[in-house]
């Protein structure tokens, strides 16, 4: 893991009003004094907001709605590996390597995903359409081997089906 | 209570005592790293394991509370083993570079590695490697060092109120720090070097000075500001290296701030090495033997009338016996009455009434100051005046206590639940008063925030700052707020919460020991009372005061108005004493070479008034002496020499003229008493002039900078980059009105002054007013001090470049 690496784009990101509508919701599902609370669902609006990632200033914004000292989220969205803090393409794959997929063939899956991709793990094609990840279980065990591209899960892959999948995607 | 069998022994302690401080109790050692007294609990290094009969695998006795009938073992073989085992990982990525570390020699983690480490590691892998940030000029990382014990971030969190510290990633990959590069931005940074139990943060200006065994220590008392923490100073060769904290449960607790710890360099800067006299007018200061020096002055002195000589004297940087030997002289030697030490003061009036030491200092101690539920603040920033009180204020508002500040400036604060009431400068006395009047009404009480706030407050406490003190009414404003707290019921035998807190270290022995024209030692009343400092300034200038003793001072750095302070060395022969090269004495007729602290015992007296004495640690350079021996060679050339040969007759003297003075009293391990005086004068009548009227000019407001306000600090690196002084603070609005940019160049004019300086612009200034800095440094606004005028109207032009 390439540690530190939260980039700084230079420019703050602000939400829409309906999404600050959006995080008003959100902020009244936790006591009035426990507003630290809603720390990590408005990281999950901001990352798909603000393009699939977290710059410094998104933290930092974040950081000033919610009142919250920077460093205090920065340990939040450092600690979860799902909050993305460098640039992913339009399409981020990731796929499972844990037990159940990789005894069912997560190795060829994820074979043919560099091969098709012509990326390694952790990087992101050059057009930007795709970043490529390893990931943990995502609980689909049952359909294994499986993949998440975005928020859709694709199961049972095999590496004809994953090239397939790939070349589908609009 | 509990009973607990700890190796043995038994003891009763309050249900909820952890097992670790139950065994301090006891004098039995647990090894720990993340374990702090003053700081909560974490349990994340397990060092501190202990076998707990019964439990079937071992505990951490930091958070293990203790139950009636526990047996503890602390050094049974499970014990040793799982210590064993934690050592091992916590030796895993810890670089054991111990020879070229700071820390090395006074390290937790290599000492308890001497009892429980392996002799050799069984990890081949590779060690981990984490990034290392600049932290600012006091705090130097090695992050590689850190074994997570998260102490730096417990303090900024709960201490110090500076989230900056954090830990990010997670497992293996966890790493404390910042994240993002950033200075502290606290005062108190300092500490989380002397936190840190390994090499991981440590101290920047000692950083590679010199190995911990090598340094030899003495106790000292910090005087920087008026707390008087304990310290501990080490020192090697002759010179003060480092300054730690001593542990001190009353005052410091454990803690030093940034100013206390690191102001020692300036000690080193423009130092005085020996006697120097001016051949004539204008010549040039040529280094004579102490006896000529002293002929000199003495001639100096004699070759006038008694009433022409004035004395000034410094209560920052100078010692109890020095200020009591100094007023003894000018005195019962010379026979001049001119004597003070207030050169900010603006406001004298006081000086005619008997007011009582508990008038002038403070009331609660600082211990108390925890307990209080209601906190009122005017004219202070306690953050930036008095650190460490600041810690036990912001102690109180955790635990609810709320906070008005009443001044002309919003603060820079880490205390919570606070509420700024913002006035016009000099606006404080009718605002008081108005909350004074609506305590009355239960209408009117309710929309006042002070009158709020005091109202069934069970331990209110007030403090006046140093912005209160140099008030152009100060004494209205002290009566208003005696007057305000009285009426709540917060000055009695139980519970006095008036204070007013003096920013300079000494203000309360100069006050105690007779420093003032009004007063002799130990509060007694003098026949005929002398001038007070800006009337000595006053006549000094216009030639009626021919002779200026100065001790310690330089008048301008010190005094409110410079241009007064100039014209009044100029006119009058000087004779300085003290220990820095200044401008004071480039200005000296006389230049008797005297010591700085840390160079001779010192005397010093708190704002509580507890008196404490700091030791000395090093010589003096070459041929400076002990500045009350120079006073008391000083006095032989005289018809009546002062009575004290030595330390000791000196100190006992001093204790004769005010008890308080008289240590021996106190038993063994006994500190002297804060706050050991009689009750605050109430009932006096309150005066309110007229409301400050606004006009279309901007006021200027002066304040001290924090990082430079005595002569050692001023002449100190480390806070030369710590302080952001020299500029004129502006808010944006009333910048952008003016044309004013962002360190744009401004020319200020006041009446006849006019000076240039850089802007800053700042939201917290208040429209209509800019805040320059008083005091020593690239500053040109001290040139527009003034002792009458109040707070001066200035009209400002923006300048190109």
């Amino acid at each position: 893991m390439n540690e530190r690496t939260t980039l700084s784009t230079g420019v703050t990101p602000r939400f829409s009003e309906e999404k600050l509508q959006e995080i008003e919701k959100i902020f009244q599902r936790y006591p009035a004094d426990r507003r630290q609370s809603a720390v990590m669902p408005i990281l999950h609006l901001a990352q798909r907001e603000f393009g699939g990632w977290l710059s410094r200033e998104a933290l930092d914004y974040v950081a000033g709605l919610i009142n919250m000292p920077p460093i205090r989220v920065y340990e939040v969205a450092t600690f979860y590996t799902m909050y993305n803090l460098q640039p992913v393409g339009r399409y981020h794959v990731q796929a499972c390597t844990n037990i159940s997929c990789w005894l069912c063939g997560s190795d060829q899956v994820m074979d043919a995903l560099k091969n098709k991709l012509k990326i390694g793990v952790g990087h992101t094609s050059e057009d930007k359409r795709f970043t490529l990840a390893e990931v943990e279980c995502l609980g689909a065990c049952v359909n294994a081997p499986m993949m998440q591209i975005n928020d859709d899960y694709y199961e049972n892959l095999t590496t004809d089906k994953v090239v397939e999948i790939i070349d589908r995607l609009p | 209570m509990a009973t607990v069998i700890i190796d043995g022994k038994e003891i009763d302690v309050k249900a909820g005592t952890t097992i670790m401080e139950a065994a301090k109790l006891l004098d039995i050692y647990i090894p720990h790293f993340c374990y702090h007294p003053k700081l909560p609990i974490a349990g994340n290094c397990r060092m501190c394991l202990v076998e707990v009969e019964k439990m079937p695998k071992p505990v951490i006795s930091c958070a293990m509370p203790v139950n009636d009938g526990m047996v503890v073992k602390t050094d049974s073989e499970m014990v040793r083993t799982a210590r064993k085992g934690v050592m091992e990982f916590l030796l895993i990525n810890h670089p054991l570079d111990c020879p070229v570390c700071d820390q090395g020699g006074e390290c937790s983690l290599q000492d308890l590695a001497m009892k429980y480490g392996p002799d050799r590691s069984r990890f081949h892998d590779h060690k981990r490697h984490v990034p290392n940030y600049d932290l600012g000029p006091i705090i130097e990382t090695e992050m590689n060092r850190c074994i997570h014990c998260t102490r730096c971030i417990r303090f900024s969190e709960d201490v110090s109120g500076v989230e900056q510290m954090g830990a990010v990633y997670r497992g293996d990959h966890m790493q404390v720090g910042p994240f993002v590069e950033s200075r502290l931005d606290s005062e108190l940074t300092g500490n989380l070097a002397e936190l840190c139990p390994v090499g991981a943060l440590n101290f920047k200006p000692f950083h590679f000075q010199a190995r911990g065994w090598e340094l030899k220590h003495a106790d000292g008392i910090c005087s920087h500001c008026s707390v008087g923490c304990h310290t501990r100073m080490d020192h090697l060769d002759g010179r003060i290296l480092r300054v730690m904290s001593r542990s001190w449960n009353e005052g410091n607790e454990t803690w030093l701030c940034d100013k206390g710890r690191f102001a020692l360099d300036g000690l080193a800067n423009e130092r005085l090495t020996a006697p120097m006299v001016r051949a004539s007018q204008g010549g040039e200061l040529k280094k004579v033997s102490w006896p000529e020096a002293l002929d000199q002055a003495a001639k100096i002195l004699k070759s006038v009338k008694p009433e022409e000589v004035a004395g000034l004297a410094s209560d920052a940087v100078q010692g109890g016996e020095e200020l009591f030997a100094f007023q003894d002289l000018m005195r019962n030697v010379l026979g001049s009455g001119h004597i003070d030490h207030r050169l900010r003061q603006r406001d004298f009036s006081a000086d005619e009434l008997p007011l009582t030491r508990a008038d002038l200092l403070m009331n609660t101690p600082l211990a108390s100051l925890n307990g209080a539920d209601a906190i009122v603040l005017v004219g202070f920033d306690p953050r930036f005046e008095t650190p460490i009180l600041n810690i036990r204020l912001r102690r109180a508002t955790q635990a609810g206590a709320r906070v008005v500040s009443v001044g002309a400036r919003k603060l820079n604060t880490n205390l919570l639940n606070v509420t700024e009431v913002v006035v016009a400068p000099g606006g404080e006395v009718a605002r008081l008063n108005a909350a004074l009047q609506a305590l009355d009404h239960d209408e009117a009480c309710a929309e006042d925030p002070v009158a709020a706030l005091l109202k069934g407050a069970k331990k209110p406490v007030l403090l006046l700052g140093e912005g209160a003190n140099v008030h152009p009414e100060a004494e209205a404003l002290r009566r208003v707020s005696v007057a305000l707290l009285d009426k709540v019921g917060g000055i009695g035998p139980n519970w006095n919460g008036y204070n007013r807190v003096a920013a300079r270290a000494n203000a309360a022995a100069a006050q105690d020991l007779g420093v003032v024209p009004h007063r002799g030692a130990g509060y007694t009343r003098l026949e005929r009372m002398g001038m007070n400092a800006s009337q000595i300034l006053e006549a000094a200038a216009s030639g009626q005061v021919k002779v200026l003793f100065l001790l310690g001072v330089d008048p301008l750095d010190e005094a409110l108005d410079r241009d007064l302070a100039r014209r009044a060395l100029s006119k009058a022969r000087v004779i300085y004493l003290g220990a820095f090269y200044g401008s004071a004495a480039q200005k000296a007729e006389v230049v008797l070479a005297g010591l700085a602290p840390g160079e001779r015992p010192m005397t010093l007296t708190n704002g509580e008034g507890r008196v404490q004495r700091s030791a000395r640690a090093v010589n003096g350079p070459l041929e400076a002496k002990e500045d009350w021996r120079i006073l008391r060679a000083l006095s032989d050339r005289f018809a009546a020499p002062l009575g004290y040969n030595d330390l000791e007759a000196l100190r006992k003297k001093m204790a004769a003229s005010d008890h308080r003075y008289d240590l021996s009293r106190l038993g063994p391990g006994e500190s002297a008493m804060a706050c050991d005086h009689s009750p605050v004068t109430r009932g006096l009548p309150v005066t309110v002039s007229a409301a400050a009227e606004s006009g279309a000019a901007m006021q200027l407001l002066m304040v001290s900078s924090f990082y430079r306000d005595d002569p050692v600090a001023a002449r100190s690196k480390v806070m030369g980059q710590l302080a952001r002084d020299g500029r004129l603070r502006i808010h944006p609005d009333d910048a952008s009105g003016l044309a004013i940019v962002q360190d744009g160049l401004v020319r200020v004019l006041s009446g006849e002054r006019k000076i240039e300086v850089r802007a800053d612009l700042d939201r917290r200034v208040p429209h209509g007013v800019v805040i320059g800095d008083l005091g020593r440094g690239e500053n040109a606004t001290r040139e527009l001090g003034d002792y009458s005028n109040g707070y001066p109207r200035v009209s400002l032009v923006a300048l190109p470049g």
